[in-house]
């Protein structure tokens, strides 16, 4: 039978070989510091100091945005102004306030970015005008970038919307999508807004999200015809049916979840 | 005197400070500085929280 202090002194060795061990992995493999938590992250998160610092010397090409799959841009200024290109003469498409109509900051999905002629870097951002899926530049000094952790995509034809984190699958949830003759439009969105209507029990549901695309038929539509996704106060009729004006139906519960979890700026892809 | 659950946390808290040992710490900002030849720019990206909600009646297509 083992002695206490044989034991002991057993105990003590693989402790020192666990922390060379340590020592090892930590030299040989970079500690991964991806951004993976899905959990929804408190205020004081928003105010904590950068975590790790990254220094180069590169070409004029580098690009800035490193670290997440997709970025958001949130406007700083009292207006923005978007410009045809990336340059500070270039003509302005079009200018644009902090806050859009419904309050919300004013937030783009990053597409792209680029530096001007005397080193200046600018975001090509997705827009939420009409047409769908137009673009536009703005400065980055003008934006406070956000990466995004999540993405979703529709599958019109299957009544489904997949949520991913990377390229991991959250949860697939059911929908409701437009009537052939008001029709959800395919495209490349992003979220714009979240609003909680003061009536629960109507249409709307419980939460909308409020998209930067349109409807392509409804265009004399309150504010355009914007696009949604919301939930329902009518489950029983709403899921797995051409039934709506172009929004995107869910139960109240599913839309409760994504309200929890997705920043604004969340890519939207919807294939028909 | 060391006894084997002692031990094995030690152990453990050695292993994670030294290592990582597959540990997440997160990321909650990441700052990014890139100098070219003719400027450097720095770029702190923080992650996106959940968006806020604002109490509104809405107007989508529904």
């Amino acid at each position: 039978m083992t002695s206490p202090i044989r034991r002991v002194a057993r105990l003590a060795g693989l402790a020192v070989a666990l922390v060379l061990v340590g020592i090892g992995v930590r030299i040989l493999l970079p500690v991964q510091r991806a951004p993976t938590s899905p959990e929804r992250s408190t205020s004081s998160e928003r105010l904590s100091s950068p975590a790790y610092t990254v220094s180069t010397t590169t070409p004029d090409t580098a690009r800035t945005l490193v670290g997440y799959s997709g970025y958001a841009a949130t406007v700083k200024p009292a207006s923005i102004e978007v410009r045809d290109a990336p340059a500070p003469g270039a003509p302005v498409r079009v200018v644009l306030p902090d806050h859009n109509e419904n309050g919300a900051p004013q937030t783009f999905f990053i597409k792209d970015e680029q530096r001007d002629a005397s080193g200046e870097v600018w975001y090509r951002v997705l827009l939420p005008i009409r047409p769908n899926g137009t673009t536009g530049w703005v400065r980055a000094a003008d934006v406070e970038v956000s990466g995004l952790p999540y993405r979703l995509v529709v599958y019109l034809a299957q009544f489904r919307l997949d949520v991913f984190q990377g390229p991991h699958l959250l949860r697939s949830i059911g929908l409701g999508v437009g009537t052939d003759q008001t029709p959800t439009p395919g495209g490349e969105y992003y979220i714009k807004e979240l609003l909680r209507p003061p009536d629960p029990n109507t249409v709307y549901g419980h939460y909308v999200f409020g998209l930067s695309g349109f409807s392509n038929v409804l265009v004399n539509w309150p504010d355009g015809g914007v696009l949604g996704i919301h939930g329902t106060n009518d489950p029983a009729h709403a899921i797995a049916r051409k039934v709506s004006h172009g929004c995107l139906r869910m139960r109240n519960e599913d839309i409760e979840y994504l309200a929890g979890l997705l920043p604004l700026g969340t890519p939207v892809e919807v294939e028909t | 005197m060391l006894n084997r659950k002692r031990v094995g946390a030690i152990a453990l808290a050695a292993g994670v400070a030294f290592g990582g040992v597959g540990l997440s710490h997160g990321a909650p900002a990441t700052t990014t500085t890139t100098t070219t030849a003719k400027t450097t720019t720095t770029t702190t990206v923080r992650r996106a929280v959940a968006a806020a909600a604002v109490v509104r009646t809405p107007r989508q297509t529904g």
